[in-house]
Order: structure tokens, then sequence, then C-alpha cells
């Protein structure tokens, strides 16, 4: 239904009904809304996750000593396919002696294991395979070798555990501790002791190497945190949207000292840019566009005709602070507004009629009720009058 | 006189004899304003320069900075007069011209800028320009060690007076002090008998100075602070500069700490070609105690002062023992940096163009609303 028929809907109500209809969609638009936020709470630590494993193989990470590099994140975002779900692992890690790549997949929530978690890695897996001289491009090495990791907390990678013991797919399992900063190897079929590593490296589910396994049987500390890999291409779009903006408000408009909240499209690119910097050049600019067009549409920039530069687009910032956070708050609320107005609408109706339905079996007792109920507030009127 | 008015090609021993001769015909106090700073001279300067209110001279081995201040005076006016005439009304606004000579010692990273102005009054108008220029911060140390050399310099001069000091509670945990609830205070006091006083009151109150009058007979009388503001009334002012120089060494053991911090994409070869990777080292900022979780939620809601303006985004804060991460802004300086923490500590890694000193500025605050005793590290992972 839209807006509008649902205004006129809405205006046909008797009073008490428009009342129950205007607290189940007040009712329906808070929950959404708040599901948004989890939404993004979730990508939020998706990405600590992520962060967490990357800065552990990073440079001068604490697992550095295993031989491991970290390499990227999203490592195949370029062959993700077009099919919606379809999964990407979030991470290669790579050895350059034993050319053996680790392509790592974190989860920030696990609802089923089986569904969600082990039914998808085949296509996943395949994909690997599949574009396997694009990950050496990106590697810069030979691989002989892969392994595969999934990460995530740990009640759910407990339930991950119970669902592979009757199974054989070729993955090893880690778990984080989001509040010690910690990452470990999990102790599948209790491979810690050593009694089923030869079982459990065949089938793929521990690391050939030793010395990983030994690191990360211990608890590694991992706190560091990233530039340029805090969120990677496939978070969510307002995380984006907000990071991006925060370094427009920073390093543009702010650091011009003016009191314009101007900025180039070139500049848009050049920030999205260093908040993704392993993103080739067309991604970067398909990416930056999306930002754009979003902005417009939740009305945080307005675009402006350039009238010294013809070919570029310049936008003006329409939020009034100069805040990251205050900016990071209207979009978060405004992109919530737009997706839940439409959904909202729809499931309070869902629930009115179904209410209805359930008290009198019909909406059109209820929309005769109300011009019956009209016609007796006007009577009412009418008496009070003689009263008075 | 105000000292003003140098001319030629100076040193910085030339530039100290003036300062010496003019305090002795004139018996005004000089005051010294201090800073830690990474930039090369040429950049300070040129920041200087850039810098709206300044009008920047090069006099040798100092730098002239001179800064016209509006101040509006209601003096002639009896009350309720109104005056439509803007001649009149532009009278009443006079300017003065403050004048710092600053010196930069690069290898050191001090500048030094002099002045005959009041600390209170060349604070202001020297920290515009510094809460807003990257790579520089006032020669601030940590209230626990400026309490330190306070006792030190007691000990080695043990006449020494304190006429006047100025102390403040940090937020600290189980201290047996008088109604510790009271976690802001703050107290002025001026008596010949502050030495004894002040112990008094840190032991009842559990304050701490940061700001002291020393007057030390027959060698020198000053005021020295922790946030790098000195005063030379009169006696010997080499004494007042071995005491800098003690301050300056704290401080750059703190920012030596920090600077370690650093993000840098290093070329690694992988067999077929090279690849330059990531690599980040954090800093942390250990707690003296457990966190509680209210205490970092107020903290993340309110990070501005009245010498630093932080904000965090794309935060997540868990409840328990406490997840916390996000991006901190320094809305100052225009830098940012991630940290994650929890109720044991936090760390914070810089981004490519973080410096130093938002870090100490990040540092400081949380000494002053989380844990006074908090330490900065390296980071144990290298």
């Amino acid at each position: 239904m839209s807006s509008e028929d649902f205004s006129k809907f809405r205006e046909k109500l008797a009073k008490d009904h428009r009342t129950v209809l205007d607290s189940l969609l007040q009712k329906h638009s808070t929950e959404c809304k708040k599901s948004f936020l989890n939404e993004i709470q979730r990508d939020q630590v998706h990405s600590m996750i992520v962060n967490m494993c990357a800065f552990a193989f990073s440079e001068s990470g604490p697992l550095t000593s295993t031989g491991y590099h970290f390499i990227t994140v999203d490592p195949l975002y370029k062959y993700r396919g077009e099919k919606e779900g379809n999964k990407i692992f979030d991470i290669v890690i790579y050895n350059r002696e034993s050319k053996r790549a680790i392509m790592i997949e974190c989860k920030s929530s696990i609802g089923d294991a089986r569904k969600s978690v082990l039914a998808p890695l085949a296509d996943q897996i395949r994909n690997v395979r599949d574009h396997k001289k694009e990950l050496e491009d990106e590697i810069g090495g030979e691989i002989t070798d892969f392994e595969y990791v999934i990460c995530g907390l740990s009640q759910d990678i407990e339930e991950v555990g119970k669902a592979l013991q009757d199974s054989n797919e070729p993955v090893c399992l880690w778990t984080v501790d989001l509040f010690r900063f910690t990452l470990k190897l999990f102790n599948l079929a209790g491979s810690a002791d050593g009694s089923q590593t030869g079982n459990l490296i065949r089938k793929g589910q521990l690391h050939k190497d030793e010395s990983l396994r030994k690191s990360l049987f211990e608890k590694t500390e991992s706190r560091g945190q990233i530039e340029g890999f805090k969120i990677a291409p496939t978070s969510h779009i307002c995380r984006v949207l907000s990071r991006v903006f925060e370094r427009i408000i920073q390093e543009v408009i702010n650091a011009n000292a003016g009191q314009e909240k101007r900025f180039w499209l070139h500049e848009l690119v050049q920030m999205t840019q260093k908040e993704l910097p392993r993103l080739q050049a067309e991604d970067v600019q398909r990416i930056t566009r999306e930002l754009y067009e979003l902005a417009l549409q939740l009305k945080i920039v307005e675009a402006e005709k350039s009238l010294d530069k013809e070919n570029e687009m310049a936008f003006v910032l329409k939020i009034g602070a100069r805040s990251p956070r205050t900016l990071e708050k209207e979009i978060n609320e405004r992109y919530a507004e737009e997706k839940c107005r439409d959904r909202s609408r729809a499931l309070a109706l869902k629930e009115f009629e179904e209410s209805l339905k359930s008290n009198t079996g019909s909406l059109d007792y209820y929309l005769s009720s109300a011009a019956g109920e009209q016609e007796s507030s006007g009577a009412t009127k009418h008496d009070d009058t003689k009263r008075k | 006189m105000p000292l003003q008015g140098l001319t030629g090609k100076l040193t910085f021993e030339s530039f100290l004899d003036s300062v010496k001769l003019h305090h002795r015909n004139t018996n005004e106090e000089i005051r010294i304003l201090a800073y830690v700073s990474n930039l090369t001279p040429e950049r300070l300067f040129d920041s200087m320069k850039r810098f709206q209110t300044f009008n920047v001279t090069e006099l040798g081995e100092i730098v002239e900075v001179r800064v016209e201040r509006l101040s509006s005076s209601d003096s002639g006016s009896a009350l309720g007069e109104k005056s439509n005439d803007s001649e009149t009304a532009l009278a009443k606004i006079s300017s003065t011209t403050s004048t710092y000579y600053c010196h930069f010692n690069r290898r050191r990273g001090l500048l030094l800028c002099f002045t005959t102005d009041t600390l209170e009054e060349a604070g202001r108008t020297m920290d515009r320009f510094v809460n807003h220029t990257n790579g520089i911060f006032p020669l601030w140390i940590h209230p626990i060690t400026f309490d330190k050399i306070r006792r030190e310099i007691q000990n080695t001069n043990p006449d020494s007076i304190i006429s006047e000091f100025h102390a403040h509670r940090y937020k600290t945990d189980g201290e047996d002090v008088i109604r510790p609830n009271y976690e802001e205070r703050y107290f002025k006091y001026m008596a010949d008998d502050g030495r004894f006083t002040l112990d008094e009151l840190s032991r009842a109150y559990g304050v701490l100075p940061t700001s002291i009058l020393f007057n030390i007979l027959n060698v020198c009388k000053f005021r020295i602070t922790n946030m790098g503001r000195f005063a030379f009334a009169h006696g010997n002012l080499d004494f007042l500069f071995n005491i800098i120089n003690e301050v300056l060494a704290k401080a750059l053991e703190t920012k030596a700490l920090i600077e370690k911090a650093k993000i840098e994409f290093i070329p690694v070869n992988m067999g077929k070609k090279e690849v330059r990777l990531p690599k980040v080292i954090p800093i942390d900022i250990v707690f003296s105690r457990e966190i509680d979780f209210s205490e970092v939620e107020r903290l993340v809601d309110n990070m501005s002062g009245e010498d630093f303006n932080f904000e965090i985004f794309d935060m997540l804060l868990m409840p328990g023992s406490i997840h916390l991460s996000g991006t901190i802004v320094d809305r100052n300086k225009n830098i940012g940096f991630n940290i994650t923490g929890n109720s044991e500590k936090i760390t914070l890694s810089p981004r490519k163009d973080t410096n130093f000193d938002s870090m100490m500025q990040f540092y400081k605050m949380i000494t002053e609303r989380l844990d006074l005793k908090a330490e900065i590290r390296a980071s144990t992972i290298t």
C-alpha cells in the first residue's frame, strides 16, 4: 500500500481504531529501527572479528612468527557474484614458505550452524578454487595448498564444532573473545592433546602447520586496529558512509577552515580510497557513487552544479554540526526511517487487519462503525450545545 | 615596559642576556610557556606565520610573535549611559599588543616562549595556536610526577617556601580521604605555610598540585605548573631552567612512548612479487584498577573539556567485562585514531596522519577523567 493509500485508509477509520493503528505503526516502526541498529551492531562485531584476525597476522602482529602474513580483507570481492547471499571469505593469510593460503570466514552470530555455516561452505570453497590465479595475483605468491577457517564467538563456534563432528567439511575453527581481545584455535574433538591431530589434519579440520597450531592453541591477544581495514567493501553501507564522511569533515571541510561545507566528487573518491585502500579503482568509483546516491537520498548532502569545474560534481553537507558522531547518528536514523517506513506500515496494517478479523471477522464492520461513530460524534456535539 | 622591541640577529644565549637585563631594569616577572613538538623549525614557524592573529618576525634563533588583542573598556561610561556614536563605541574597544619571543630547540623538541603577559593571558593566546596545530603539545606532565618534582625541590631546598598553590582532585579509587565521593575538588591556597598545607590537603582531600609558587630564599622565586607554564619573579633564572629541564625529561619519556605508535605499509616479498602489507604498532593505556562499564559510558559521552575536544564514532560498547572499540576524532586538530578497550586497558592504534599530541591529549584526558594512575605503555606486542 502506498503512503497515500495508507493515509486515506487511516482517515476512514474511527478515532479509536485510528489510535490502534497508530500505536501499531509506532510499535513496528520502533521494532524495525531497533532491528536496523542491531544490524549495524552485528556488522561492527563482524568487523571487529575480522580486525582481530587481521592484526594478529599483520607485520607487527603477535602471530607473525608463525610465518603467515595478513594479506587483505574480502580477497575475492571482485568475484563475489551477483547472487544474493553469495558469500566470499573475509580474509586471506598466506605463508610464503609452505605456499599455503588460509581463507578465513568471520561470523558475528550463527543461527543454525549446519544451515548457515557448513552448507554454504562448499560453494565458497569452489569459488576460491575457481579463482586461485586471481588470488595468487593478489597475494603475490604461488598457492599450493588451501586451508579454510570459520572464526566466531565461543558459544557459536561450539555449535559449529558439534555440527562438524559428524561431517567432513574441511574447515578449522577459531574463536574470539571480544572482552579479552583474544583469538584461539577451537579444541575440536579434544584435538589440543594431539590424539586426534592426524585424523583432523587429514579432514582439513586442523592446521597442518605445527607452529600455527601451537600458537593458536595458546590464547593470543589481538587488540590493534588497522587503518584501511576497519571496514570492508561488504560492510554495512551506513558504516561505510559514516566513515568516509568523517574523513570528508576532518580532512576536507574542517581542514579548509572556511565556513563552506562544500566538497568535490574527487575528494569523496579519495576518502573512499583511504577507507578501502585495497580496492580496485573501478570498485572505488562504484562504491563512491553508491555512497553519494544514498547521501542524496537521505538528504545528508545536496548536489551542486559546479560553476568552475563543469565536469565534476560538488556536494554541500546539509548537517549542521561538523561532528562525525552527529553525522553518524543522522545517517543511521534517516536510513532506518527510510527503510522502515514501508515495512512498518505493512506490518502495522497486517496486524491491524488480523486483530479485526479475530475480533469481529470483518474490516467492513470497522469502517461502517467508523462512519457511525462520526455521525454519533456529531450528535454528541449537538447534545452538548443543547446542554449549554 | 613589557618585554618587547628586540631587533637584530639573536642567539638563544644573547636573547637570555637581554631577558635578564630587562628583568634587572624593570623587575618585571618573566613568564615562560613551554611546549614539546616533533615539527621541523621551518614547519613550526610556518604554522605560526599562517596563524590568523600572529604577526611573526624572525630574529635569528628567536622568533618574535606579536598578537593584537582587542579588549572592551567600559570605564568611561556611566551606568545606563547610551551611546549611539560608533566612534565612541570603537574608542571603548582598546587594543593591546602582546609580544612573545620563541625559541625552538629542534634536538630536544622544546619550544619556549617568553613574555611579560600574565600566564593566563599568554596561555589563552598561545593555546589557541597550539590546540589547533598538529605536532605540538604543552609541556604537560602527569600530576603525580609533578608532585614528585615538587617534593624533590623541597627536599633539596629545605628552606623553600610555597606561598601559593592550586591543587585538584582526580579520579582514583580506594583512597582514604574525607568524603571520597567528591571527585571534583579544587583548592587555591595563598599563604607562606603552603608546603605544609599542601601535604595536609593532599592527605585529607586527595588533591594534587597543578601550580606552585616557590620562594627559595636567596636563590629564586618562581612558579611552576604541570601544563608547561612557568614564571620567574626574581633570583637565578638558571635555577628555573634546571627545573624546566627536569620537567622536559619526564614529558619526553611520555612522548617517546607515544611516538612508538605507528602504522606503515612495508614491502614484503611473497615469492612472485612484493606486496605492501600493514604494520601497526599500537600503544596501551593500562588502568591501575578495574574500570566499570558506567565509567566508560560516562567517558565516551563527554570527551570535551577546556583544552580538548574528542569524539568517538563507529563505536561498539558492550557491557560485561567491557568491550569498547571505535574511532576517536580529535576535533581541535582534525586527527583520528582507533581504540579498543576493556576494563583493564585501552589500546590506541594510530592512523597514518595521527601525531603524538592527539594521543598524549587523550592519555591526559584518561588520567583526569577515568583513572589518575593509568599508565601509558608501549604495546607488549612487537
